[in-house]
Formats: structure tokens, C-alpha cells, sequence
């Protein structure tokens, strides 16, 4: 089945089995940020942006994504290029292992759209399904706070 | 998960269509719950996205949902019917990303004994309003929680809440490890003309609603024992014996309030 989306401001068709999910769907295309961690919703490492809202690739078949706006980590930044967000989180400690961080970055990212001050209360909230093992979220946190005083200060 | 076919029917007659001609099909909401099924018995997917089962309204004072809006539309619609409690229950189904695409018609039809919708619907003496191709049929959920099996394979299009409950206060407790995990106990007290009814989910079988009396007793004459009937749920988050004491704890918290 053809899945016809925009994908990082560009438009695709991608085709797809009928029982297939977005994640393997976009790592099979080359989109390899998103990872694949528990495949069934919890920990937030095959997060991406549909329509300006966070979820789980790996709990969306193929076929609902057709027809949506899909921005994925590989839109945010480069290596050469880093987004604000994504330099912050390397100068705050907040990436050890990095498997968590493409979801973390995305979550922020969409935080940060609609909020440009955040509370710690909503800074939490935004990455509520986000689980990082490694960091303890304490520097996640200082992060995305430092992440937004850059951002406003632009 | 082995799927032959995946359809995105765009109105209620492709739905019905489909629907006959793939007889074993599943019906795909948000697919949070879908998604995750291990082993699942399924030919067909029929996603829902496309039938214009969003949004939300007020009609003399009910509140019309539709079936197919997320619990994230359901916090940011920010109602003020019945203390903003639809609010706050959805902000506990599950972490952000779940919210954004879990739907509150899949929640209900997805049946779990633990979902956070169905006590707050049965509390608030909601209506669903379901489909098939011989017609719309209007069921209360206390009927559709006593005999769900009779509503499987219709589909839900909308769930109705009515006005007597807009400026109710109600008392919510959620007992859970976490504040978006599942509950181990819900129990909400509303007040209407009739007096208070208290609603206990997620620790039983099946949501309880019952009215209460003003009787010293009423604790261990009534409410426990209509539980006991119906039977709390030995499961991951706890044995009955625990889900009782919460239940307890939760009813107390109540009274002193």
C-alpha cells in the first residue's frame, strides 16, 4: 500500500505492508533516528512529530501516517549543523548512551513551539513518555530550562 | 503482527461495506491498544481516522464527544462540565505520547477492567451512541458494561454526557504507581438531585455505581459487599485483599472531606 506523506518538509510515497509500523517503515526509508527500544509504547525512543503532536512510531501503523506531516530527529539539526536544543543537551551532560536522546530532542522541540518559558512542571510533563536509563533526567531537565533561555534570548 | 489487508474507509457506508466483507476485522482508533497485541487474531484493519468522529460540543448543556478525539483534545478542549473532570481523568491515561493519538473510543471499546474512561462515564451516566448499517442505536454504559459482548462489531461514534452533571463537584481519587500508569483503584463521588452515587473502577471486574445512603454502616453494609459481588481483580497491580484497602482508604478520604 502507498503511504503518501510529508516528511521533513518534503513530500514522499513510501510503500508499506498493511501490518507494518511507522518505525520499521522509516528506518527501513533511512530515517534512523527514530529507534526502536520496548515496541510497545513506554520509553519513547521511537518518538517523532505527526501533525505538531509527539508519538510513538512504534504503536502507529504505516497506513495512519498517509496523508500527515511527519518531522523526524533528522530534520532538526546535523552534526555539522546542531539545532539549539540539540548543542544544549550535549554542553548540560544530558546525552550518555544517546539511544533516548532523538526522542528527548523531539519532545523539548515540540515544548518549546508552544511554550517558551516552561515550568519544570511542564518540562516534565512534555517528557512524560520518555525514558532515558542512563542520565537520571535531572540534566534532561536543566536542558530543556537552558534550552528555552537560549531560544527566547535569539 | 500479520495484517492482509488495511483499509481507511472515508464515510460510514465504505465503513459498513468493508466491514461486512471483511468479517474478521478489527477496528483501528488511536491503535495504542492494537499495536501492541502480540499474537492477534486479525485478516483486516479498518482505521476510523477519516469518518469524522472528532470534536467536541455542547447541545443544551450535554457534551457530545466524539468517539475518535484524543485524550490530549479532551485536556486542551479544557471543559468546565462537572468540575473539568473529563480533563483531568484524561491527563492520567497513560504519558504524553500516548495521549496525542489514544483515543477515549477506543479506551472504552477496548474493554480493560483497569481503563479510566469507563468508571468516569459510568459516574457521569453517559450514552454511546453506536452504529451498524440497520442503524444508530443509543445504549447507556452501565448496559454496555453489563453486556459488552452484544455491542461487538458496532461501531462507537460518539459518547454523550448529560447536562445534570455540568455544575457538579465531584470528589476523583486515582490510586496508581505513577500519575500516568494504570490505576489500581478509581472512585469518584458526583452529586445529583438524587443524592450522591459513588463510583469504584479499575479495582473490581467490572465499574460499580451505586447510590449512597447516609448510614453509618454504609461502608460495610453496602459498598463492600457489592464489590465483593462483583469481585475486585487479582492482577499485576495488586490482590483483592489490597485493592480493597484502597478502595477503604479512598471512601474515607471521602467522608472527611
Amino acid at each position: 500500500m502507498d503511504i503518501k506523506v510529508t516528511i521533513n518538509g518534503v513530500k514522499k510515497v513510501f510503500n508499506a505492508d498493511p501490518g507494518e509500523k511507522l518505525l520499521d517503515l522509516l528506518r527501513r526509508e533511512g530515517y534512523k533516528g527514530a529507534k526502536r527500544g520496548c515496541s510497545t509504547g513506554d520509553c519513547g525512543s521511537c518518538a517523532v512529530i505527526i501533525n505538531g503532536k509527539l508519538v510513538n512510531s512504534c504503536l502507529i501503523f504505516a497506513g495512519q501516517a498517509d496523508g500527515h506531516t511527519l518531522t523526524t530527529i533528522e530534520a532538526i539539526g546535523t552534526v555539522n549543523e546542531p539545532h539549539i536544543i540539540q548543542r544544549t543537551f550535549v554542553e548540560e551532560g544530558a546525552v550518555q548512551c544517546g539511544f533516548c536522546t532523538p526522542g528527548m530532542i523531539l519532545a523539548t522541540k515540540v515544548l518549546l513551539d508552544k511554550e517558551k518559558d516552561p515550568t519544570l512542571t511542564q518540562i516534565r510533563e512534555a517528557l512524560s513518555g520518555n525514558l532515558c536509563r542512563c542520565t537520571g533526567y535531572v540534566k534532561i531537565e536543566n536542558a530543556v530550562i537552558r534550552s528555552a533561555d537560549k531560544m527566547r534570548s535569539e | 503482527m500479520k495484517v492482509k489487508k488495511y483499509f481507511r474507509p472515508r464515510d460510514l457506508n465504505e465503513f459498513h461495506r468493508l466491514s461486512a466483507e471483511n468479517p474478521d476485522h478489527k477496528i483501528l482508533a488511536g491503535g495504542t491498544y492494537v499495536a501492541k497485541m502480540k499474537f492477534p487474531k486479525v485478516d483486516t484493519i479498518i482505521d476510523i481516522q477519516d469518518l469524522g468522529l472528532k470534536g467536541i460540543k455542547e447541545e443544551n448543556g450535554d457534551i457530545h464527544i466524539g468517539a475518535n478525539v484524543t485524550f490530549t483534545d479532551l485536556i486542551e478542549a479544557e471543559l468546565s462540565y462537572c468540575g473539568g473532570l473529563v480533563g483531568q481523568v484524561s491527563s492520567h491515561c497513560g504519558p504524553i505520547t500516548i495521549r496525542n493519538i489514544a483515543t477515549i473510543g477506543g479506551n472504552v471499546m477496548a474493554g480493560y477492567h483497569w481503563n479510566d474512561t469507563t468508571p468516569l462515564l459510568l459516574a457521569l451516566e453517559a450514552t454511546l451512541m453506536f452504529t451498524s448499517d440497520s442503524g444508530v442505536k443509543a445504549v447507556p454504559v452501565s448496559s454496555f458494561i453489563a453486556n459488552r459482548s452484544t455491542y461487538t462489531g458496532l461501531l462507537l461514534t460518539s459518547i454523550i454526557l448529560p447536562s445534570k452533571y455540568k455544575d457538579t463537584k465531584p470528589f476523583y481519587k486515582r490510586f496508581a504507581r505513577t500519575r500516568s500508569d494504570i490505576p489500581t483503584s478509581i472512585f469518584i463521588v458526583l452529586n445529583s438531585e438524587e443524592g450522591d452515587h459513588i463510583t469504584v473502577g479499575s479495582a473490581t471486574v467490572k465499574p460499580v455505581r451505586i447510590m449512597y445512603s447516609a448510614d453509618d454502616e454504609f461502608l460495610i453494609n453496602t459498598l463492600l459487599p457489592r464489590l465483593n459481588e462483583v469481585k475486585f481483580m487479582d492482577d499485576l497491580r495488586g490482590k483483592p485483599e489490597f485493592k480493597e484497602k484502597i478502595v477503604i482508604s479512598q471512601y474515607r478520604e471521602w467522608k472527611e472531606k
